[in-house]
């Protein structure tokens, strides 16, 4: 049996094996070429997994992790709003999603496919906010059919990797 | 591992928002100039005549190439460069925007539709 101060221990050790896999992904992407306007949004796997296999709370604090420490070390003045926004919409349509998970009619590669829309959309609403008009709505399209395979491409390895881990 | 059915609905209802975002570029005309904000201000570029233009904002610089209609930036100071890789733009409301200078760069008709802005130097 495990008293209370070991359950805080394990929560904590998970937290951080979750946030340190997620900065590594973001790091391991940001040495890869790009693919014009895309990004394969592989930290994504780590968040994915954080709600999935921990738990929503557990999911906020990798990504509210990942967007600060992303904008400290590659990011520029406004590229913390702008990944904020894409993070904080990407996280509430996966969270709204776990009951179709956890009654097993969608895997990850949906959840994947769906939040990456969400991202962009939230990208593309703070490059408004941020240029005070409506002109980035113009490339939205192309950002959403990237998007779904981008979604496929971090949704595959998230579900190979939820079936095999015990983090509950 | 199987794709659920609903997996598949996800994308396809990706898919159907992004063709529903394109409708408004697919059946537009080819533009007949730019519309330029930068640092606050508003200028338009002609589209017809070829060239090169310089915009400076917010400390970083991009440079406007217009050719045969299009429009593309060929240089820029940000070390992200989004901009280049947006490609070129020619139908009427495409746009190319970069978020570190804070430039958004959209196709409209025709320079009448602007009314009196001031023009840019190339």
């Amino acid at each position: 049996m495990t008293g209370s101060r070991d359950k805080i221990s394990v929560k904590v050790a998970k937290y951080a094996l979750l946030t340190a896999v997620t900065l590594i992904l973001s790091y391991v992407e940001a040495m890869l070429p790009s693919f014009g306007l895309f990004k394969l949004g592989l930290a994504n796997i780590g968040i994915t997994l954080s709600i999935y296999a921990v738990s929503p709370v557990c999911g906020a604090f990798v990504m509210l992790c990942r967007v600060s420490v992303n904008s400290l070390l590659f990011g520029t003045a406004a590229s913390f709003l702008f990944s904020l926004f894409g993070g904080v919409l990407a996280f509430t349509v996966s969270v709204a999603l776990l009951p179709l998970y956890k009654y097993a009619k969608m895997t990850l590669m949906g959840v994947s496919v769906l939040s990456s829309a969400a991202h962009n959309i939230g990208q593309v609403i703070a490059a408004c906010i941020i240029l005070g008009g409506t002109s980035p709505f113009g490339m939205l399209w192309w950002l959403l059919l990237g998007g779904i395979f981008t979604g496929l491409l971090t949704g595959i390895p998230a579900q190979l990797a939820i079936n095999r881990l015990r983090l509950k | 591992m199987k794709p659920k059915a609903l997996d598949i609905a996800a994308c396809v209802f990706v898919a159907l928002l992004a063709i529903v975002s394109a409708l408004p570029f697919i059946f537009s005309d080819d533009g007949g100039s730019l519309y330029v904000t930068a640092d606050g201000k508003e200028y338009s570029i002609s589209l017809v005549e070829d060239g090169e233009h310089i915009i400076n904002s917010n400390g970083e610089s991009l440079t406007l190439a217009v050719h045969d209609g299009k429009a593309h930036v060929s240089a820029h100071t940000c070390p992200d460069g989004l901009c280049q890789r947006m490609g070129s733009i020619k139908r009427s409301g495409e746009s190319i925007v970069c978020l570190p200078a804070k430039v958004s760069v959209t196709v409209i008709g025709s320079e009448s539709e602007v009314g009196q802005i001031d023009g840019i130097a190339g």
